[in-house]
């Protein structure tokens, strides 16, 4: 359980997705890139009914696969459990290695998992490990994980930093497979109301459904 | 012979506008010969692609090395079967590649339909061509395979200049895996044309009744298939050649990979929707003109290095070529779809199954919400430098971060969708259906915890991975009892029989269960350890459960190569387990290094060895060793996804009715028969 309290106080770091955390819809309410108060509104709203509605999962395990409002929120919980399912317990030093980019420009990986077989050595190529030991020497000298990174920005660009913070234009990359899914979800809810409403008007008028199969079935089979 | 595949490239790319020309004037007049005419141009087209590609290989094996392709690629003393695969190493090879195999596919939907559905084929016919017309242009007039090297001698005349001995092939490429892994993606990527060309003949002629999207649903899972191959192929490739460590990066190019193969799968989920009720039509055609699209998108990826990549394969201003097209087919596939949009009004008959289609409905909208993720990630990049001028990198964490729960949630649809889509969803009867299944997946989830298990996705994997398959066993036992109790054959025969009875229901069974087996082997990786030490001969390393002992390292020399290798034993309680012999090996033609890796794969464990070479520091051997869980199963459960795939690729037998199965009974008293084709099949 401790490990999972961890994973929950790295989730409210300012660079994750977690929609609870409450700097981040700060972040929100500030940005002038914003204008989606009705989304952050719905988004509240949705949160504060998260608790009652894990109760009413528990109440009702089965329900649960139908409603879709609990998918939403099951969708949401899970979303919320930020991972590092991928990661591996290690040093300091290595943990920032992997939050910064190997600068070789032919591995892609960060500097603290490559493994690119270079000219003469494979591992780590020369770049990454010149960088790993940038950040070891800085460890030892007692900065911070931000001055550090921060160092490597200065050094090497932007481009150093494997993920982007969550700043200005660069909180896109995280919101929008967010706003996709919500946005998402909305549309397939308005689908299934309106097949609901017109299903209620045309099925009077409709063939029945035997008929149908029958017609199918004359069609003969695939191809 | 490269004067001669020139020309029957230009022949093929005149043959296409012909295909082109007669067919839209035989759709017009009607005019049954001029729409055989069309025909023949396009398969005709296929013939002359064939010939251009016959004659580089030609190139190739008799090392014609004043053949620029030839020089860059290839060298005397490559193995004969890299010569051959050296067709798709670079970009000119590559582009003609997809011709090719498009017209291939070209041909045989042509040929397969020729007296078949004479309304809609001239329409699919110009489609193809249409297409083909764009990739021969790029052969003939971009990235001609055909060059030779020389410079202009006095008057302007060419002075051919024949090199000695090629560059020869990346050592990247040179794996076994070269030959097969990039046709199958190419399979894949071109294999999505003919969904779109039916898609779009189907639309723009208004052909009538749901027929055209049976053929597209066959012709997608045909792409489908080769697609699933390739990618894991690719990660195969990645995790045993490369020396990596894993078998996925998020590079762009693997994305690109990915993402026309999620919304294919999109696709053959929806297309249900529309066979079964006629609804969400707009919707599946804007899937298969998006899984195209995002196909030729691909391509772009990988060959105009718009974004940086592993795969780096080119540099070019190909990307402008490719993005005038991207632009042409959606505004062409627009068009198409707003002068038709009325043809595509849902039939609507619904009953008050609202969970059947809501199901398809989340599932598509995940699969998407993934697909877009993905896209929007690779090309963050290309946006950010767009819009605020600096470069900035979008790596593997976003991807983790955002799929994971993403694709859990996908897993746990597997497991809810098949059975509410086929179920009129009343409460008892979900609760008969899930409570076994989802007891089962807690009481995994319980033991793994008690076990140690403290991660949080892999423990939530583990616990939907159990109930999927646990409801896919389900539905396979409860169909089969009923047909065992019915004509009184064993449980597993009856499987068989309930297999080949509707192939498509339970193939894609057989398809959940396989990428349930990936999504276990991928949380495995959750549990990967690795050492990094100097392991000098005598050496031990320890490893898990496993101790490392360094025997030697010796040297080998090839004509293409020479190579350290080193000898590790590999002991477990202290009796000897295996010896592995990872290697580094440097390519002479190119003065390249690259390492092999040692692996002893076992189902629950990969012992994955890197021989580093020497250490500049201390100038003695390293070796980097990692202990891989359950990878094995990824590319086992690839497996079962080919075969499900194929499995439901068969047409199903009409379902025995009792009256021809009391004639079965007298003939088979009669005397033995041999047993049917398909019943076999069901049985593997």
């Amino acid at each position: 359980m401790a490990r999972i309290d961890g994973m929950r106080n790295r989730a409210m770091n300012p660079g994750s997705c977690h929609p609870e955390s409450p700097s981040w819809v700060r972040e929100l309410h500030s940005s002038s890139h914003l204008s989606l108060d009705s989304f952050l509104s719905f988004l509240q709203s949705e949160i504060s009914n998260l608790k009652f509605e894990i109760s009413q999962a528990v109440a009702s395990a089965f329900a649960f696969a139908l409603s879709k409002r609990m998918l939403f929120a099951a969708f949401a919980i899970v979303y919320a459990l930020t991972p590092p399912a991928f990661a591996q317990q290690s040093t300091r030093a290595t943990e920032i290695g992997k939050r910064v980019n190997c600068m070789c420009a032919g591995c892609g990986d960060s500097a603290a998992l490559c493994n690119h077989p270079g000219a003469s050595f494979s591992g780590p190529c020369d770049v990454a490990k010149n960088e790993l030991k940038q950040i070891s020497e800085r460890v030892a000298r007692g900065d911070s994980d931000d001055l550090i990174i921060q160092s490597f920005i200065q050094e090497y660009g932007t481009e150093v930093v494997i993920v982007p913070e969550a700043k200005g234009f660069n909180r896109w990359v995280w919101l929008m497979p967010i706003v996709f899914v919500i946005v998402g979800f909305f549309i397939v809810r308005a689908v299934l109301q309106s097949w609901r409403r017109r299903a209620a008007v045309a099925h009077p008028a409709g063939v029945s459904a035997d008929l149908l199969a029958r017609a199918r079935h004359e069609m003969g089979p695939d191809e | 012979m490269d004067i001669f595949g020139s020309f029957s490239l230009l022949l093929a790319l005149i043959a296409a506008v012909y295909a082109i020309v007669a067919g839209i004037i035989a759709i017009r007049t009607r005019n049954p010969l001029l729409t055989k005419s069309a025909r023949h141009a396009g398969i005709a087209v296929c013939l002359l692609v064939t010939l251009a590609v016959a004659c580089v290989e030609f190139l190739f094996f008799t090392n014609n090395f004043s053949m620029a392709y030839v020089a860059e690629h290839s060298n005397r003393d490559l193995p004969a079967f890299y010569k051959f695969a050296a067709l798709w190493a670079g970009q000119e090879g590559s582009l003609l590649f997809w011709s090719w195999l498009l017209s291939i596919y070209a041909f045989f939907a042509l040929f397969l339909n020729r007296h078949k559905h004479p309304e809609l084929m001239p329409y699919v016919g110009v489609v193809l061509a249409c297409i083909q017309l764009f990739f021969l242009t790029l052969n003939n007039f971009v990235a001609n395979p055909f060059q030779v090297l020389g410079h202009a001698g006095a008057g302007g005349a060419l002075t051919v200049v024949a090199q000695a001995d090629g560059h020869g092939l990346t050592p990247l490429l040179q794996y076994s895996e070269m030959v097969i892994h990039p046709p199958m993606l190419y399979l894949g990527y071109t294999g999505f044309s003919v969904p779109f060309a039916f898609a779009m003949a189907a639309l723009l002629g208004r052909y009538p009744g749901e027929k055209w999207i049976h053929i597209t649903r066959r012709w997608t899972m045909v792409a489908w298939g080769f697609q699933t191959i390739g990618v894991l192929l690719g990660a195969h490739w990645a995790y045993a050649v490369l020396g990596w460590g894993g078998y996925w990066a998020w590079d762009p190019v693997e994305n690109a990979s990915l993402l026309p193969w999620i919304t294919a799968t999109a696709f053959l989920h929806s297309v249900m929707m529309q066979e079964k009720r006629g609804m969400m039509k707009v919707w599946n055609v804007w899937l298969v003109f998006t899984t195209f699209m995002l196909c030729i998108l691909g391509t772009l990826l990988t060959r105009s290095g718009v974004v940086s990549s592993i795969h780096a394969f080119a540099q070019s201003s190909i990307g402008t070529w490719f993005t005038t097209f991207l632009a042409i087919v959606f505004v062409a596939c627009l068009l198409a779809f707003w002068k038709n949009r009325d043809y595509l009004r849902s039939d609507n008959q619904l009953d008050s199954l609202v969970s059947r289609e809501s199901s398809f409905l989340f599932n598509n909208l995940i699969l998407l919400a993934a697909c877009f993720a993905v896209l929007w990630g690779t090309l963050f990049p290309v946006f950010s430098e767009w819009v605020q001028g600096t470069k900035i990198s979008v790596g593997p964490p976003f991807f983790n971060k955002v799929n994971v729960p993403i694709a859990l949630f996908l897993l746990f649809l597997t497991g809810v969708g098949p059975l509410l889509a086929w179920r009129k969803t009343s409460l008892d009867g979900l609760k008969r259906n899930f409570a076994w299944p989802l007891a089962g997946g807690i009481l995994a989830g319980v033991i793994a915890v008690i076990f140690g298990m403290r991660q949080i996705y892999p423990l939530i994997c583990l616990i939907l991975s159990v109930f999927v398959v646990l409801t896919i066993a389900a539905e396979f036992w409860r169909g089969a009892r009923v047909i065992s109790a019915r004509s009184s054959i064993n449980v597993l025969a009856a499987m068989g029989q309930l297999t080949m009875r509707n192939t498509r229901r339970y193939g894609g069974y057989v398809v959940h269960f396989g990428m349930v087996l990936i999504f276990i082997g991928i949380a495995g990786s959750a549990f990967k350890q690795d050492v990094q030490q100097d392991m000098p001969p005598g050496a031990h390393m320890k490893l898990g459960p496993y101790d490392i002992v360094s025997q030697n390292f010796d040297q080998v020399q090839t004509p293409n190569y020479q190579s350290e290798r080193a000898t590790l034993e590999v002991f477990r309680n202290g009796k000897s387990q295996m010896i592995l012999y990872p290697e580094r090996r440097f390519f002479l033609a190119s003065q390249i290094t690259q390492t092999l890796v040692g692996i002893q794969s076992t189902p629950l464990r990969d012992i994955y060895l890197v021989y580093d070479g020497r250490n500049p520091e201390t100038n003695r051997p390293e070796v980097h060793a990692y202990l891989n869980p359950l990878v094995k199963c990824i590319w086992f459960g690839g497996l079962v996804v080919v075969l499900g795939t194929i499995l439901a690729l068969i047409p199903s037998r009409q379902p025995v009715l009792v009256i021809s199965q009391a004639t079965e009974r007298a003939v088979a008293s009669a005397g033995p028969l041999p047993q049917p084709v398909g019943v076999v099949h069901g049985q593997d």
